[in-house]
């Protein structure tokens, strides 16, 4: 299964856009974007997973350094996450990290 | 009269030079002919390998191939090592001929190596150091000497002779330049093919012998406790993994259930199964359940909610033990948590306590996919998730639950790999398709396993494996029926006169 994410940013807003099977094989593209994710600048981290078919694991690791970088002061959104995706964060307890949500936070204006 | 003749010179000079053209084409034609057939074979050998051949049947082929275009007798080809010492010949050194082993000395190498270019000698009567060929049978008396060279480095010499004087010409020794880079070409493929081979013959011993290790890490064999029957199942998606169960008995009888899944795959997972592993063994007291000298001592700042099932008839008296155990999966969070935060490593858990006399189950749930407890009638209860996967979060509480488990029932806890598993079409097994596996009733834990295996591997088929997959089944058995009880004991009876 093919995998894409792809980062954009607006004020003080990230948004990456998954899509595809995040597993081992894919969750260092994951990775790469949150890297380019800049911290003091960002307050609000979205992630679309409205098209994100599977999520393994790995890409969980992925949310623990996600975390981990973006620290306490910014909000973790999760939008959409398919069912699959979802029960996969919630048996393990992710969705008490992130905020999931059916629709994205608006952006705020600087 | 001048112009016509200067007309017909310049014709015969065209055509001389056409006839040329003609024949290096010609000489290139069959070089690149031969090169082709050489990249064919090694490709044919890569795609089935025997270690460490490729090179030498390169070779092989190379001198084959030279000696049948150039239609020479006899020669050598040398291949050099990285310190310019011979490390192959063919013919191979034991098949060597006194005469073939001159061009194997240092001193011929070393010839050869300084004219750095396709040298015919036309009688080698002529040449003092070579006259020794023409000494002994097959009394050579002509020889081409070709060095092969790499980018300067001269990889290998390859020797032609022949017994009629002045058998290699100009033609030959143009042909065999163009072929000593083709032979340079597949050589050098054929060498970094067999080092990138014994390279990963090697990384595959290395993981062969982790995978032994960590077999080792899983209990064998189960635990045996009369009344109970334990059983598990194991198989890496690759060679090591990341998911482990384990079973082990405390001193007080109480048995220990875990099955886990590290996040991510492959050796750092494993490795990291080796220290969740280990850990909760110790911190669950396994080797030190007794506190030393009586002393009340807890271990401090864990806060752990008993939920206490009301259905429960009574309180299990050694429940503060069982929950210090249990407390393991606190201790090992934190230790995770805080001591590789930057690896970002996390497992999901499930770790019950079962006390077989009475056949309570004390358990915390980290993140893992719920156990499923199949009871004697029919029914099918989960035992969710009671806190998060263990090492995402430091000094987080993990709530701790019982259930009763009463004869014939069966616990069956498993990985995600069990309703991950891709057919050949990438379609999973799914939770719903291991539910429908319960709905008939099982004689025996066993029995259960073997069923879902049986149904996972059919799905499988020929697919490579997508993740570990791990079961471990418990089943408290049906009380003896008194004609049972008698056959045992005379069994045993008749063991202990035997």
């Amino acid at each position: 299964m093919a995998f894409d994410v792809t980062l954009e940013m607006e004020n003080t807003t990230a948004t990456i856009t998954l899509n595809g099977a995040l597993d081992a094989s894919t969750a260092p593209k994951f990775k790469e974007e949150i890297e380019k994710v800049p911290t003091g600048k960002v307050k609000t981290l979205v992630l679309m997973m409205e098209d994100l078919e599977y999520m393994a694991s790995a890409g969980l690791r992925v949310l623990i350094y996600t975390k981990q970088k973006m620290g306490a002061h910014t909000d973790i959104y999760v939008v959409k996450p398919q069912e699959m995706v979802l029960e996969t964060l919630v048996k393990t307890g992710f969705d008490q990290s992130v905020i999931v949500v059916d629709n994205p936070p608006k952006i705020e204006k600087v | 009269m001048d112009a016509q003749n200067q007309a017909t010179e310049n014709l015969l000079e065209q055509m001389a030079a056409l006839q040329q053209e003609v024949a290096e084409l010609k000489i290139a034609r069959i070089a690149l002919e031969a090169q082709n057939r050489m990249l064919e074979n090694l490709l044919n050998m890569a795609e089935s390998p025997k270690p460490g051949d490729i090179l030498e049947t390169i070779l092989q082929q190379a001198y084959e191939i030279s000696c049948k275009l150039t239609g020479a007798e006899s020669g050598c080809l040398v291949f050099l090592g990285s310190n310019s010492a011979v490390q192959k010949s063919i013919p191979q050194e034991e098949d060597l001929t006194s005469v073939q082993l001159i061009l194997t000395s240092p001193a011929y190498i070393n010839w050869a190596d300084n004219h750095r270019q396709v040298v015919p000698t036309a009688d080698v009567l002529e040449i003092e150091h070579l006259r020794l060929l023409f000494n002994q049978p097959p009394f050579m008396r002509s020889l081409l000497s070709v060095p092969i060279l790499r980018k300067g480095k001269l990889l290998a010499v390859l020797t032609l002779m022949h017994s009629q004087p002045g058998y290699f010409g100009a033609v030959i020794a143009n042909f065999m330049q163009s072929m000593s880079r083709q032979i340079a070409l597949a050589t050098e493929y054929a060498r970094c093919y067999d080092e990138l081979d014994s390279y990963s013959n090697q990384l595959k011993q290395e993981l062969e012998r982790a995978r032994e290790i960590q077999r080792d890490f899983l209990p064998n064999p189960l635990l045996s406790v009369p009344g109970w029957e334990f059983v598990a199942c194991f198989y890496p998606a690759r060679q090591v993994a990341g998911d482990f169960y384990d079973t082990f008995r405390f001193p007080d009888g109480s048995i220990g259930l875990v099955v886990g899944d590290v996040c991510d795959k492959g050796v750092g997972a494993a490795l990291f199964m080796g220290l969740f592993r280990s850990l909760l063994r110790i911190f669950s007291g396994y080797y030190s359940f007794e506190l030393p000298n009586g002393t009340n001592e807890k271990i401090a700042d864990v806060v752990l909610p008993l939920t206490t099932d009301s259905e429960l008839a009574e309180v299990p008296p050694n429940t503060v033990k069982i929950i210090d155990a249990l407390k393991a999966i606190v201790l090992t969070n934190n230790y995770i948590a805080q001591n590789h935060e930057r690896l970002c490593m996390f497992a999901t858990i499930f770790f019950g306590v079962l006390n077989p006399t009475t056949g309570v189950l004390t358990y915390i749930n980290g993140g893992h996919v719920p156990p499923i407890i199949v009871r004697a009638s029919g029914t099918v209860e989960r035992l969710k998730p009671t806190g998060p996967a263990v090492g995402t979060i430091y000094n987080i509480d993990y709530e701790v639950k019982r259930v009763q488990l009463e004869p014939g029932d069966i616990v069956l806890s498993f990985s995600d790999g069990v309703p991950d598993a891709r057919s050949l079409e990438d379609v999973p097994f799914t939770e719903n398709r291991l539910l429908s596996l319960l709905e008939e009733p099982a004689s025996s834990a066993v029995s259960l396993v073997e069923r879902i295996k049986t149904e996972i591997k059919s799905h499988i088929a020929e697919a490579d494996p997508f993740d570990d997959i791990t079961m471990l089944a418990v089943r408290q058995n049906l009380p003896l029926s008194t004609n049972e009880r008698s056959k045992i004991s005379d069994l045993q009876r008749s063991s202990i006169l035997l």
